[in-house]
């Protein structure tokens, strides 16, 4: 539903103002066409009666199209663009009491002008989409906060009001230090994920980066979980390096083989593997014997703050695989996820290896 | 024995919070999940429940809205206690039919002073 983009916008009205100092008219306008009928988006000057917009405007085709007839009413002259939502049209709707011929210049001035207004519903679409997804953000990172911050708070107001034993009181320090650790966690997540959306590719330090060495990192990385004995290593030989930023790639190849670690039983094998793939690019397989994914958690598993179910009990802000997404985009990689409930996980992921992209 | 006070919240740390704030109170049960809340009411009728919003992937607010909706069990009192604090949240909290509903983090003490005056 787009019925909410407010209207009218700003930038339609400047183009419907460019359409009737174009064309010399008197008026001239944007109109959505929605299942319900036909809305004016946003209009300068003289306006035809609605109804009259709304049969010429259902019947329109691709280019301009000009009712001559004319008629008591004036005339019309309109040209499609693409609307708001992805099904919807739009017109750019002119308007004069006045019968009149267009010229050809007059006809390619309007094609251009029904583009911008095209762009212009794009744009805001773009920026309420933007805005709702700060909004949720915003909240679910207060809420990440407020979480631990409800500890923090409650047991040392009980620890300086009232009086526990030795080990109770160490009991309730532990809390509260832990709690704050983790409102750390989420903070530097959050701050992180910032950095990435704002920073861009142009903030990556992209360089020829050895894959095995990236991966010696991540290895490093997730190491004081003591499980990389459970790693198994199939990586090709004399791979070209990848186009990659080292550090940020290693922390993102960190943050699933930590997952993987983590979600799957204890003792099983996890499995990397490495090969050429055509582009070129690396292929990169991480393989779990974990429990593997319902749709549902699949397909919120890279949205920030989200746990999937059994997640409880462990240490993560949910920001991991958001950060892994936002990183693997930013390298242009692309991401491929086999689950399936029961039978585990295997990543793939395919990063752009260094040079002959352009020949 | 008198009727309890039940904390519903997922999170231990929250659990042995509220259970230690509100001792002063009378005896208090926990419950982590919704099963266990039902339960817990079923056999031993609390007179007020401290309920978590959000209990993992189950929700504190339909547990919340159906115990009020239950002749049998909506004159229990409902103390929602949430980390969402946006004013729809509130509104949500209340339709479900919350007496009260309570912003984390929170102090021990007020938690104390709304339990004792929804008890009263």
């Amino acid at each position: 539903m787009q019925a909410s983009l407010p209207l009218p916008l700003a930038d339609l009205e400047r183009v419907a103002r460019m359409a009737q100092r174009l064309c010399g008219v008197a008026g001239a306008g944007i109109a959505l066409h929605e299942e319900a009928g036909i809305r004016q988006a946003a209009w300068i000057g003289a306006r035809p009666d609605q109804g009259r917009v709304a049969g010429f405007c259902a019947s329109l085709r691709d280019g301009v199209e000009v009712a001559e007839d004319a008629g008591a009413g004036g005339f019309l002259a309109a040209t499609r663009l693409p609307g708001p939502g992805g099904m919807q049209v739009a017109s750019l709707c002119l308007f004069d009491p006045a019968p009149r011929a267009f010229g050809d210049d007059e006809r390619a001035g309007l094609a251009d002008l029904a583009a911008l207004a095209g762009q212009a519903f794009a744009g805001a679409m773009q920026q309420r989409a933007g805005g709702e997804r700060r909004q949720r953000y915003l909240t679910q990172a207060s809420h990440e906060l407020r979480t631990p911050l409800a500890s923090i708070v409650g047991f040392s107001e009980l620890l300086l009001k009232r009086e526990f034993d030795a080990a109770g009181r160490k009991e309730l320090l532990e809390i509260v230090h832990a709690q704050a650790g983790r409102m750390l966690k989420v903070l530097n997540g959050t701050f992180d994920l910032a950095r990435l959306e704002t920073g861009g590719r142009a903030a990556l330090q992209i360089a020829a980066t050895p894959l095995d060495s990236a991966l010696v990192q991540a290895l490093g990385i997730v190491a004081p979980l003591g499980q990389n004995d459970r790693l198994r290593l199939e990586l090709a030989p004399g791979l070209a390096p990848a186009a990659a930023d080292p550090a940020r790639l290693a922390q993102a190849l960190g943050i699933v083989l930590d997952n993987a670690l983590r979600y799957s039983p204890p003792g099983s094998t996890v499995l990397v593997r490495t090969w050429a793939a055509p582009g070129p690019a690396l292929g990169i397989e991480i393989h779990d014997a974990g429990p593997g994914m319902a749709p549902e958690v699949r397909g919120r598993l890279f949205e920030s703050f989200y746990r999937g179910p059994g997640a409880l009990d462990t240490e993560g802000t949910g920001l991991g695989m958001a950060i892994f997404k936002e990183i693997m985009d930013l390298h242009d990689a692309r991401v491929e996820l086999d689950t399936t409930p029961g039978a585990g996980t295997a990543l793939t992921i395919l990063l752009p290896a260094l040079g002959e992209h352009h020949g | 024995m008198a009727e309890p006070i039940l904390v519903v919240d997922d999170q231990r740390e929250l659990r042995l919070l509220i259970r230690l704030s509100l001792i002063g109170l009378g005896r208090v049960e926990t419950a982590g999940t919704v099963a266990e809340a039902l339960a817990l009411v079923a056999n031993d009728r609390p007179r007020l429940i401290v309920l978590d919003v959000s209990l993992g992937a189950e929700s504190g607010l339909e547990l919340c809205r159906s115990l009020k909706s239950d002749p049998a069990t909506s004159g229990i009192r409902i103390l929602l206690l949430s980390a969402y604090g946006q004013d729809a949240d509130v509104a949500a909290g209340l339709a479900a039919g919350a007496d009260r509903y309570m912003l984390k983090p929170f102090s021990p003490k007020d938690l104390v002073a709304a339990a004792a005056e929804l008890i009263a």
